[in-house]
């Protein structure tokens, strides 16, 4: 079956061949070190975790841990750079510097306010497909106040987060991008089609 | 994972505040997300619309699902705020689902509020004011709204006072936050309202700060001011303030005034100033006259305080003989800062080659001299000639969303018109009775009450009834315990339209349930004149209904449905066309409803489909005439020229002695609008700042055995208010000085202050009373 496509591929184009063959490795030391980093049970924790400390996708994380008992503006000690200390990651800060930190993100005492809120936000996107196994993989949140891709994907981001591929990660837009949301090509593409009809 | 949600809730907390192994809070915050439910992201429509917090009025883009709000993002294409929100602005879509909105009309019967119809309601309201009128007359009746009022909202509560009713008796919260500034401009400018804009943030040099905590109240202006500082050279900013605040922390030069001085401070630079040769004569020469008023104006504490001021023009020379009394040696004694200080500030106002936007906004109004401390500060930009030119002008901040919008544009004052206009004025009620179709004597000249003092006609009995919108002055009403009273008193009708129980529906009579934001359509003003349109993009819950509704409802019932009748068109845009015809000609044009639906908001004056950044200035102003380079054309009995005015140091209402050492000033903190009706509904913005709180300068603590968390009670001459201490917060009085946010509806903190206020702008000194400090226990 799989000699079969492949043959039918190169006869059409044989420069797919070899990329393919390069996307194949490619593919397969993703697959690697993801299972490298995968203590799945913790990645899970930590996902869920980052998502509960917004109000919604979109909303700016509130702080998890005492600020003022830290001393005041000392945010950049450890969000700075990014941070991971005994398993726990301080991110480096993804936006560009924009005034005060705290005018954004707020500590949280452990109170609850005395009226319910029955608000219900908007999820964190869900992953999108790629082109075929081994395309680099789509940005699938907004890319606004996130300029800085190294501080959740550098190698002090959250584990679930990081990049395999560390020695690359200067120029990251010129292989992944972010599909404008809502927004379909006006001419049909077949070659997810294609793919598709011949697995 | 350990730790259960009860005992989770059971912490208290002062526990917090020592807990300072984060993984347990790491984990309680984890054990959160069984409140948290998402909604995907397919479907979900984006809108543009306004901010519903503060005067910065930044772009948002709401989305929305199924005729719910689910999240907002900061507008990028808004040059507002380009992308960027605050915390409150973050967290507004939370505010429309509190459990507890009020979503049926309320009436009192037996003393309790009892769920009522709609007609119920309203027709109850028409017939007790038209009986009312028909007793005492139209001044019996007043009507106290909101800077958070759209602009529609705040047209037709004026219309159905001044053009239906016949009262004057109009006022809104924005007296108690704005009033100083806007009689600053119009005694310098002759037109209320900025010529500069945000654009200055980007070309200004030097941003001087007076009295103003922007990186709490202003936070995406903030941003701005330290973003032109990381990417430009030489960029600074200066903090002149009692208090040092989370803006004093990032400044580079923080200037630390006792409590009132800084009308001494202000002097004392324009005195360097002068005798510096810092000042630009051709400008002066041009643009300027010089002026002095009235002096020992009083404070207004008693009831029917009266006062007018008596300008009369000095020369320059008179106006430098009355700055001898502001020697840097004086200054800096009164002020309790080094002379250095004074020429570093002078040096930064005078050097010809430095562009400076001077910023402030509750410290230099809520102030017993606020109209003269706005004067003060117009002062060193005119002597400079640092106005209307990009990146140098005086920038007063504003507070409410639409305290400039509606309150101010739209006039909804005792002694205002719109566009700039009085009651006092003949011309004027014969240009509004033009345009409202109604007999000139139909407004009455004579001015109504002002906000204290409508407050204290309703303690004295002279005004029935009063219905209140989109405000909440049981809790914001300086030394609130006499009008609180009042309210109360069963001879007293106060009718309150509202979203959520607050400290107000609790001592109405009837509460209509109002729709908030983007549950209805509407326009608000920023401060730098920027006009900005919403639709409505989700119901309000249960019958709640606009208050623009709710007033043409009960005018109609009055029998002035015929004054809200715009043929068919949509209302909003109806009352806000006619409103516009009061703009057009006056240099305060505003642009066709229709256009403020596509952009992203216009700066007034907008003509020929053009906005204006600068006012007063040749090229950006269409009403400079051509070769005027600048034209201060609206103030035209001094010949467009503005106003240089003599107003010296007068001391506060009352000062620390004795028996009171401490001075208290009040205030708001980031997380937390107004009185909290909205934010403390918001489970992140309520957990960040769950109570208000007495902050204490640490040697001041350390002298009454005080350490943060305990439980101290604040006295005043008028109250007392327990509550625990805070030293080394985020903000530290100076010696001899606490402060309290306002936000907390269990902590009223205006128990304590003094109903002082500025004589000429009738706006309250919410920052300097004295008090005592005691620990409890």
């Amino acid at each position: 079956m799989k000699r079969s496509w492949l043959e039918w591929l190169h006869k059409r184009d044989p420069r797919a061949t070899r990329m393919l063959a390069v996307v194949a490795v490619i593919a397969v030391a993703v697959a690697m070190v993801m299972v490298g980093c995968g203590q799945s049970g913790q990645e899970e924790v930590t996902g869920r975790f980052r998502a509960d400390l917004r109000a919604y996708y979109g909303a700016p994380p509130v702080i998890p841990h005492p600020v003022e008992a830290l001393g005041r503006g000392n945010c950049r000690a450890c969000h700075e750079q990014g941070l991971i200390y005994q398993g726990q990651v301080a991110v480096a800060r993804p936006h560009p510097y924009v005034g005060e930190c705290r005018q954004c993100h707020v500590e949280q005492l452990p109170v609850e306010p005395k009226v319910k809120n029955s608000f219900v936000g908007l999820a964190e996107p869900e992953r999108l497909p790629r082109a075929y196994p081994g395309a680099p993989p789509l940005i699938p949140h907004e890319t606004r106040m996130r300029a800085n891709c190294t501080a959740c994907h550098g190698p002090r981001g959250h584990p679930e987060l990081r990049t395999p591929h560390p020695r690359h990660w200067t120029e990251c837009m010129q292989c992944h991008v972010r599909p404008e949301p809502g927004v379909e090509p006006p001419v049909v593409n077949n070659f997810a089609t294609l793919w598709e009809a011949t697995r | 994972m350990a730790v259960t949600r009860r005992e989770f809730l059971g912490s208290t907390l002062a526990a917090t505040a020592a807990a300072t192994a984060s993984t347990s809070l790491l984990v309680s915050c984890a054990q959160q997300q069984e409140d948290l439910k998402r909604i995907d992201l397919s479907g979900v429509t984006w809108k543009k619309g306004v901010c519903r917090f503060c005067g910065t009025g930044c772009g948002v883009l709401v989305g929305v699902k199924d005729n719910r709000v689910v999240a907002v993002q900061g507008d990028p294409e808004n040059p507002v705020n380009r992308g960027l929100l605050c915390v409150k602005g973050y967290h507004a879509p939370l505010i429309l689902y509190g459990a507890d909105r009020l979503t049926k009309p309320l009436i009192r019967r037996n003393g309790k509020l009892e769920p009522a119809s709609w007609d119920e309601a309203l027709d109850l309201i028409a017939t007790r004011w038209k009986e009312i009128i028909e007793k005492h007359g139209p001044d019996a009746v007043a009507f106290y709204g909101s800077g958070q009022w759209t602009i529609e909202e705040g047209y037709a509560a004026l219309k159905l006072m001044k053009a239906c009713i016949g009262t004057n008796n109009i006022e809104a919260n924005a007296r108690l936050c704005m009033a100083s500034a806007v009689m600053g401009f119009m005694t310098t400018f002759g037109s209320d309202e900025p010529m500069g804009c945000y654009d200055d943030f980007e070309k200004a040099d030097v941003f001087v700060c007076w009295g103003n905590n922007s990186a709490e109240m202003h936070p995406v202006l903030f941003s701005r001011m330290t973003m032109a500082r990381e990417t430009r050279q030489g960029v600074r900013l200066v903090d002149i303030a009692p208090r040092r605040t989370r803006t004093s922390e990032v400044a580079d030069l923080f200037v630390q005034i006792r409590p009132h001085t800084d009308l001494a401070l202000a002097n004392g630079i324009a005195y360097l100033l002068v005798h510096r040769g810092y000042i630009d004569r051709e400008f002066i020469e041009k643009h300027v006259v010089f002026k002095r008023g009235k002096t020992d104006i009083g404070y207004g504490t008693e009831d029917g305080f009266k006062f007018k001021d008596q300008p009369e023009r000095i020369t320059f020379d008179e106006y430098v003989a009355f700055l001898d009394d502001y020697k840097p040696q004086r200054v800096a004694e009164l002020c309790g800062v080094k002379v250095a200080r004074i020429e570093e500030l002078a040096q930064i106002y005078g050097d010809p080659a430095t562009k400076v936007v001077s910023l402030w906004c509750m410290g230099v109004n809520q102030h017993v001299r606020g109209t003269w401390m706005n004067n003060l500060i117009y002062n060193l930009h005119l002597l400079t000639g640092k106005i209307c030119k990009p990146g140098s002008n005086p920038l007063s901040l504003t507070g409410q969303p639409s305290a400039c919008g509606t309150v101010r544009e739209v006039g909804t004052l005792c002694n205002r018109l719109p566009a700039d206009m009085l009651v006092t004025n003949p011309e004027h009620r014969k240009k509004a009775a033009e345009i409202w179709g109604i007999p000139e004597e139909k407004i009455p000249a004579k001015v109504g009450y002002h906000t204290v003092e409508m407050f204290r006609a309703l303690d004295r009995g002279e005004i029935k009834s009063i219905w209140i919108q989109v405000t909440n002055p049981a809790q914001t009403l300086p030394n609130a315990s006499r009008y609180i009273e009042a309210m109360k008193r069963p001879d007293t009708f106060i009718i309150v339209s509202d979203v959520y129980p607050t400290e107000t529906t609790e001592v109405a009579d009837v509460v209509l349930p109002s729709a908030l934001w983007v549950e209805k359509t509407g326009l608000y003003g920023n401060t730098e004149r920027r006009t900005q349109h919403w639709e409505k993009m989700v119901d309000p819950p249960g019958e709640a209904k606009p208050d623009v509704w709710q007033i043409v409802e009960v005018a109609r019932r009055m029998g002035y449905g015929h004054m809200f009748d715009f043929g068919g068109k949509p209302l909003e845009e109806g009352l806000f066309e006619e409103y516009r015809k009061f703009t057009l000609g006056t240099g305060k044009d505003l642009a066709p409803y229709e256009v403020y639906k596509r952009v992203r908001g216009l700066r007034w004056p907008v003509v020929n489909g053009k906005e204006t950044p600068y006012r007063y200035v040749e090229g950006y102003d269409p009403y400079v005439p051509k070769g005027a380079g600048i034209s201060f054309y609206k103030n035209k009995k001094d010949g467009g020229r503005a106003v240089i005015w003599a107003r010296p140091y007068e001391p506060p209402a009352e000062e620390p002695d004795e028996e009171y050492p401490f001075w208290l000033t009040t205030g708001r903190v980031l997380e937390h609008w107004h009185t909290g009706t909205m934010t403390r509904r918001v489970p992140q913005l309520y957990r960040a700042v769950p109570e208000a709180y007495c902050e204490l300068h640490p040697d001041d603590a350390r002298e009454l055995q005080i350490a943060t968390g305990d439980l101290v009670r604040v006295v005043s001459r008028r109250g007392s208010l327990q509550l625990r201490a805070k030293v080394g917060g985020r903000g530290t009085p100076q010696r001899g000085m606490v402060f309290i946010p306002f936000f907390d509806e269990e902590k009223l903190v205006n128990l304590l202050t003094l109903d002082a206020f500025c004589p000429i702008s009738k706006e309250p000194d919410y920052k300097k009373c004295a008090v005592r400090v005691e620990k409890v226990g």
